[in-house]
């Protein structure tokens, strides 16, 4: 009962954390539900209706409609589920491969701590974005080059955030008291060091949520990430920009969508810092 | 120092080896044919073979990686693909422009972000900081090509203020062209007085500019205020009260040199990521600069010139997070480089 | 002897909307006069440092303060006054010399930005400095003038707080628990030290620490502090020679010392109390072993023999 309490207080008390949750909370649920409550389920998946070409937003269509005809509505709808689920792919990856890696090289340290530290160092050498960008152009423009360029480009920040973490951890007493009294390596990774590095984890990992799916969405407005069909929002961005100065309601309202929901997971990755470790200067 | 200067130099080269190594490496592995993609269409085979031998695709790829690094070295970039010019000189011509846009919104983020972040630290409750708190999270979660369009939407479509692309007025070449000393337009214009040109580029400028800060002024105002808050906790705040220096001074000189330094870090950083962000502002406003360039090569798979880019923004990158630690050790007298 | 300091009444309260949520000062009398150091002693969370920041105008925003605090010929010490009292006429000092110190300043900066709050100007502060760092025993000090906080000892830094605090001739000087972070050996110099400068520019001291003896060691006569309220004060041989308050007994008895080798440390049963609010009568009465029903109603405290006590059973 009192945590129901606590938690009521905690809401009432940061206005703008609820709203975030929200917005997640709307997003996740047309992510996952969407596809069944579409205003207008074909035109959602990408069939044309020329018959309603520059329809701006209003009573039929909330949104209007897009430069095909389409419900802009439902095609924001449908687009959900790939962005979310893009970037969740994305950052799992990303995280559990850097993590491994980060583990490893701070438990293992010496020449495997340096191999892979060195590695991710020349990895996070490079402006962020650009090593995706590169990558996605050369290996061709589409949904699944993309993504692949984003794990490349994102593994680093964990191995090297998991291998600093575990490492200050590893110094503390506990970890020491347990080896000396002969508990296997394993089992100090898992149940030791683990537990210890998984609240930056988490942060980074809900931040990492919304700037992942920034990043998608810079590339497919470029042209090398989703295509057309494909409901991705930065895309349809992409297709309002040549009329947006008519049918300003494409690219504003697909815009829209990504900026609130980057917006509500870079609010949550706050409150998780706050939540976890309020001394520690960010 | 110069045994600094000397590591950092060194590892430079490593990124360097790096970064052309993994572009070179991506771009032969890939399925596109850089002698097609060269020539552009269907041709004969015996052409086919001369681009070829020119190109010096004929060779084995680890001599062909050495000839590249060579060149590059000695300043040749190659040959974009697109424009058949040099990359190297593409690049230098197109700097300038993207280095003005940089400077203002790196400033502006700056500016606005640091007295944005001492407004907040000093009334943390009030409304003018949640305000501000919502403006910094906003400015690092709105994405920048969006918020290109929609300035462009509401500035120059509606509210026809501002000129929606380029640099200049178009006719400025012809009026009131700019006499090149160092190469930077707005710069040049504004030291040989020549104003027609300057208003025209400062008019230009504002929405790309604004539009490639956000990003940094929220990490900006977000660093200045968390850092201030905690500075302003510290003992030796506390003891200055007591020996009767005013709040003003304590605020201004105390505690913000203090509180500089992470702020800065986070420049650097946040600058860095604009690198990128050019890519796409540029193109949404027909700016005349690496970023455009930048994005048309990746879409057309200009090989020399994304890896000529990608030397670029390595360097780039590299430059800057010397000087942020050069400035950081300036600032904080524990800090040795 | 005129009184420099004079406290009568003194009580803090920590109010959050108009609701009292805690008394940590509950009622203090103190005087001081030139020349003389008073030392307060007690526990942590008895109101020591919270005195001290009453003194100088510096409680949080919400402490409500209610007595009289007066300085000498200046009056009664009021927010309106206190600005340009503190640093000038009243001086304090610190625990810990290493936080108290501007990381990214010079030692020299540092001195300068204090100097001209207190009202000089550059060339007189350049030449006034050499003269009290030399003063509070420092040598080398054009080295240490250039010096940033990190490259000097805690005992350096603290002798430079002192001067610091000293540029202005103030008339009182607080010590917060001065020698608490030091070594032993440090800490006694900067407690000879201070003794010294107090009988070479006669102003008064308010020392204030936990350490029974290092408050011992400078101050003619001592309070002791409990939950916010003086409970025994006196001059110092006859507090700790001959304590009357049980408390006090039993404080002095848990310290240990050379000449307490054998036996257990004696400790006094129960905690402090972590908040006075709703408390009725003495706030030891809980742990005393002389408490009577007599302790429900508030102790006085009134002068028994030597010492002022505030104890029924002790004053009877």
């Amino acid at each position: 009962m009192s945590k129901v309490k606590a938690g009521l207080n905690f809401l009432r008390g940061d206005l703008w954390s609820a709203i975030s949750i929200l917005i997640l909370s709307i997003f996740l649920f047309v992510a996952l539900l969407g596809k069944w409550i579409l205003p207008y389920p074909e035109e959602g998946s990408g069939t044309a209706n020329v018959d309603h070409l520059h329809i701006g937003p209003g009573a039929a269509h909330w949104l209007g409609t897009d430069e095909l005809g389409r419900d802009l509505l439902s095609r924001l709808m449908y687009g959900a589920r790939s962005v979310l689920f893009t970037s969740l792919l994305v950052v799992i990856v990303a995280a559990i491969v850097g993590t491994v890696l980060g583990l490893m090289a701070a438990f293992f340290g010496g020449w495997i701590d340096s191999a892979i530290m060195n590695i991710s160092s020349l990895f996070l050498s490079f402006p962020p974005l650009l090593l995706s960008l590169v990558a996605v152009s050369l290996l061709g423009p589409g949904l699944k080059n993309s993504l692949i360029a984003l794990m490349i480009s994102w593994w680093p920040w964990y191995a090297r955030l998991i291998r600093n973490e575990a490492r200050f951890v590893k110094l503390k007493p506990f970890v020491e008291i347990a080896e000396s009294m002969g508990v296997s390596r394993r089992r100090v990774i898992f149940r030791h060091l683990l537990p210890n590095v998984t609240s930056p984890l988490i942060i980074q990992f809900a931040a990492d949520l919304g700037t992942v799916i920034l990043a998608a969405g810079s590339l497919a407005f470029i042209g090398l990430g989703a295509q057309p069909p494909a409901a991705d929002w930065g895309l349809l961005v992409a297709q309002g920009r040549s009329v947006i100065f008519d049918q300003w309601w494409i690219s504003t309202f697909a815009g829209l969508a990504i900026f609130l929901v980057v917006l509500a997971f870079n609010s949550l990755g706050d409150v998780l810092r706050d939540h976890f470790d309020p001394r520690r200067s960010k | 120092m110069l045994r600094i200067i000397w590591k950092r130099v060194t590892s430079a080269f490593l990124v360097l080896f790096a970064a052309s190594f993994f572009t070179f490496f991506l771009s032969r592995i890939v399925p596109n044919d850089p002698a097609l993609a060269y020539i552009g269409g269907k041709t004969t085979a015996a052409d086919e073979q001369k681009v070829r031998s020119l190109l010096g695709l004929d060779q084995p790829l680890p001599i062909q990686y050495f000839k590249y690094l060579r060149d590059m070295l000695k300043g040749n970039w190659g040959y974009s693909l697109s424009t058949k010019q040099p990359v190297l000189s593409e690049i230098l011509k197109r700097l300038p422009a993207t280095l003005e846009l940089i400077f203002f919104a790196v400033g502006f983020a700056l500016v606005v972000g640091i007295i944005c972040g001492i407004i907040a630290a000093k009334k943390p409750k009030g409304f003018a900081s949640s305000f501000i708190r919502i403006a910094a999270i906003a400015g690092i979660s709105v994405p920048a090509f969006w918020l290109g369009l929609l300035l462009q939407l509401l500035f120059v479509g509606k509210f026809h203020i501002f000129p929606a692309t380029g640099e200049f007025d178009i006719d400025i070449k012809f009026t009131n062209p700019i006499h090149h000393i160092t190469g930077f337009p707005l710069f040049d214009s504004l030291i040989t007085g020549n104003f027609t040109a300057l208003t025209s580029g400062l008019k230009h400028m504002v929405l790309p500019a604004l539009t490639l800060s956000a990003y940094s002024f929220g990490l900006i105002t977000r660093m200045s205020r968390g850092n201030l808050l905690e500075v302003l906790g510290q003992e030796y705040i506390n003891v200055a009260r007591a020996n009767g220096i005013s709040e003003r001074l304590i605020l201004f000189k105390l505690a913000l040199k203090n509180a500089i330094p992470p702020v800065i870090t986070v420049t650097g950083l946040s600058t860095a990521y604009l690198i990128t962000g050019t890519f796409f502002v540029e193109q949404v406003y027909g700016w005349p600069g690496i970023g455009g360039f930048a994005a048309n090569s990746l879409i057309s798979v200009d090989y020399p010139a994304i890896m000529g880019i990608t030397i670029l923004g390595a360097v780039g990158y590299l430059v800057i997070n010397f000087l942020v630690d050069v400035i950081y050790a300036k600032l904080d007298p524990r800090v040795k480089l | 002897m005129s009184n420099v300091l004079d406290i009568k009444g003194l009580k803090v309260d920590f109010v959050i909307k108009g609701k009292k949520i805690s008394s940590p000062i509950r009622g203090i009398d103190l005087s001081i006069n030139a020349g003389e150091t008073h030392g307060i002693v007690g526990e942590t969370g008895c109101g020591k440092s919270l005195t001290a920041l009453a003194i100088m105008g510096m409680l949080p925003a919400n402490a409500v303060r209610t007595g009289s605090i007066s300085l000498g010929a200046t009056g009664d010490l009021t927010s309106s006054n206190i600005r340009q009292i503190r640093g000038n006429s009243i001086s304090m000092i610190f625990q810990n010399p290493h936080s108290a110190f501007n990381p990214v300043f010079t030692i020299e900066q540092q001195l300068l930005y204090v100097a001209k709050a207190k009202g000089f100007s550059s060339e007189e502060s350049h030449a006034l400095f050499p003269e009290r760092l030399k003063q509070v025993g420092l040598v080398e000090i054009q080295r240490i003038l250039k010096s940033y906080p990190h490259e000097l000892s805690g005992g350096m830094l603290q002798r430079c707080m002192i001067a610091m605090a000293l540029l202005s001739r103030p008339k009182l000087l607080i010590a917060d628990e001065p020698t608490t972070a030091l070594d032993a050996t440090i800490g006694g110099q900067v407690l000879a030290l201070l003794k010294r400068l107090q009988r070479e520019q006669g102003f008064a001291m308010l020392f204030i620490s936990h350490d029974v003896t290092a408050v011992s060691r400078v101050s003619e006569r001592i309070a002791v502090l409990y939950a916010g309220k003086i409970v025994e004060d006196g001059a110092t041989a006859d507090v700790l020679g001959d304590p009357q308050h049980p408390y006090t007994k039993g404080l002095l008895g848990a310290i240990p010392s050379r000449n307490k080798a054998r036996g257990t440390l004696a400790a006094i049963p129960g905690t402090v109390p972590s908040n006075t609010l709703g408390l009725i009568g003495c706030a030891f009465k809980s742990r005393c072993q002389l408490a009577v029903p007599h302790c429900d109603e508030e102790p006085i405290l009134s002068s028994h023999g030597h010492t002022s006590v505030a104890c029924w059973e002790v004053s009877k």
